[in-house]
């Protein structure tokens, strides 16, 4: 199940990006070893502001066991402020490009087959929020090594420039366009047949 | 030599809608040679004596080097998988992680590819959990690509391997002009029809009877025929060769 959180119901979910925030901490600090700020056992930069959404994957006991976060690119974000040297032109921004970023996937039990089962809802819970939210794109940058993975699930990818070594990794940036049959076609691919994605508000009256 | 962002570009969009490991193969060279390549081949197999089922071969190194190759049994003993494996990294020929380790045998096959032309070559190893592990290998006469020519045949491989997947899955044998058989592949279906064995068809091609085994093979498996027989016979039946 994939938890939405948006600026709006922020608020019902800090518990929630709590766990996140040590999660990213666990999985790029301390396992991929990646140059990013931290503060007390937390990974969390200033792209993770008011404005930005979250996809939190959650187990049966409302623990989070891996997430996403989904910026609109007309904000500040990676590619714009950190990765600009990894897009051979202009930074693709506008209201219907979206960036994905610090994606993970943690889950209690279970090894490859588990984590995968969660990037691949992931996957779809982000692809039901483009159709949600008018997104036609999304940016990523990622490891080269996960690209052959991206490409294998359908995702319409198109490289935004040459991979470059960045602290020791080669990341490349890519755009995805995304269209109604792009979740079709995962569905099919993932044998995926209902919707991932919830959406809880506020119970009180605005 | 600055590189031109846009032919990648262009080979990724094509790679995309790429209905034939041909259309694909070409699109590759043809982005390739901007960064100083100008042959190259895929695999997911290294074993041509027993290939795969599922498994994916594209082919555009010079044909003097391809010959030399079967014909010396070269693949019993070429590296490139085994270093591929361990490393998982791409790698270039002159590299020490391919070079550190090789018998006196290997190195000789290096100089004879250099001969052939083959003076520089990168290895890229593409793997995806779930699938046989690929290797794309991009090779030119040039010495001096620079480390954004590397990056680029990284990710145009990727791409590559990402398109020959897709088509070779849904290769349709009622579509037979996805299978676009080899000039030398359908000689040898054509000897084939003739009640030719393949030592017969290695004599009257000039050329040894691995090597004829290994045209057979591919053109079985583009065909989707189980025997050397059947695939000449829809050869036949697609008009890929005249009966």
């Amino acid at each position: 199940m994939i938890d939405l959180v948006t600026p709006e119901n922020r608020h019902l979910y800090s518990n929630e990006l709590e766990q996140m925030w040590r999660q990213r901490y666990e999985v790029f600090v301390q396992k991929l070893g990646w140059d990013v700020q931290s503060e007390n056992q937390r990974e969390i930069d200033q792209f993770d502001g008011e404005s930005a959404n979250y996809l939190l994957a959650v187990d049966d006991s409302r623990d989070v066991i891996g997430a996403t976060r989904i910026i609109q690119t007309t904000e500040p974000h990676l590619l714009s402020d950190v990765f600009a040297e990894l897009c051979e032109n202009a930074v693709p921004r506008g209201e219907s490009i979206w960036e994905l970023s610090r994606a993970y996937w943690l889950p209690k039990h279970g090894g490859y087959d588990a984590r995968i089962k969660i990037a691949n809802e992931l996957m779809c819970g982000a692809v039901e929020f483009a159709l949600l939210f008018d997104v036609t794109q999304f940016t990523i940058e990622i490891d080269i090594d996960d690209l052959p993975r991206f490409l294998s699930l359908g995702w319409d990818t198109s490289p935004l420039g040459l991979p470059k070594e960045i602290g020791g990794t080669t990341m490349v940036a890519s755009i995805v366009n995304i269209t109604p049959a792009t979740l079709t076609n995962m569905r099919t691919a993932l044998n995926v047949k209902v919707p991932v994605m919830r959406y809880m508000q506020s119970a009180s009256a605005a | 030599m600055t590189l031109d962002f846009s032919k990648i570009e262009d080979f990724t969009e094509t790679a995309k809608r790429a209905s034939s490991l041909d259309e694909i193969a070409t699109a590759f060279l043809l982005a390739a040679k901007d960064f100083g390549f100008d042959s190259f081949s895929m695999s997911n197999f290294s074993d041509f004596d027993n290939p795969p089922a599922d498994g994916i071969n594209i082919d555009r190194f010079p044909p003097e080097w391809v010959k030399q190759y079967y014909e010396g049994g070269y693949s019993a003993y070429d590296p490139t998988f085994k270093v591929a494996l361990r490393n998982n990294l791409p790698f270039t020929w002159h590299s020490e992680a391919l070079r550190s380790d090789l018998t006196d045998q290997q190195t000789g096959m290096y100089e004879e590819a250099e001969l052939a032309g083959l003076k520089f070559g990168v290895s890229v190893p593409i793997s995806l959990v779930g699938s046989p592990m690929a290797v794309v290998s991009v090779c030119g006469d040039n010495l001096d690509v620079s480390p954004a020519g590397l990056h680029a045949a990284h990710l145009m491989a990727i791409y590559l391997h990402a398109a020959a997947v897709r088509i070779s899955q849904r290769r349709d044998w009622s579509e037979p002009s996805a299978t676009a058989l080899s000039p030398r592949e359908q000689e040898c279906l054509r000897w084939v029809s003739a009640g030719k064995t393949n030592w017969e068809i290695g004599r009257i091609l000039d050329i040894s009877d691995n090597t004829v085994h290994y045209h057979l093979e591919r053109a079985k498996r583009k065909l989707g025929a189980t025997t050397r027989a059947q695939a000449a016979v829809r050869a036949i039946l697609s008009s890929e060769i005249a009966p």
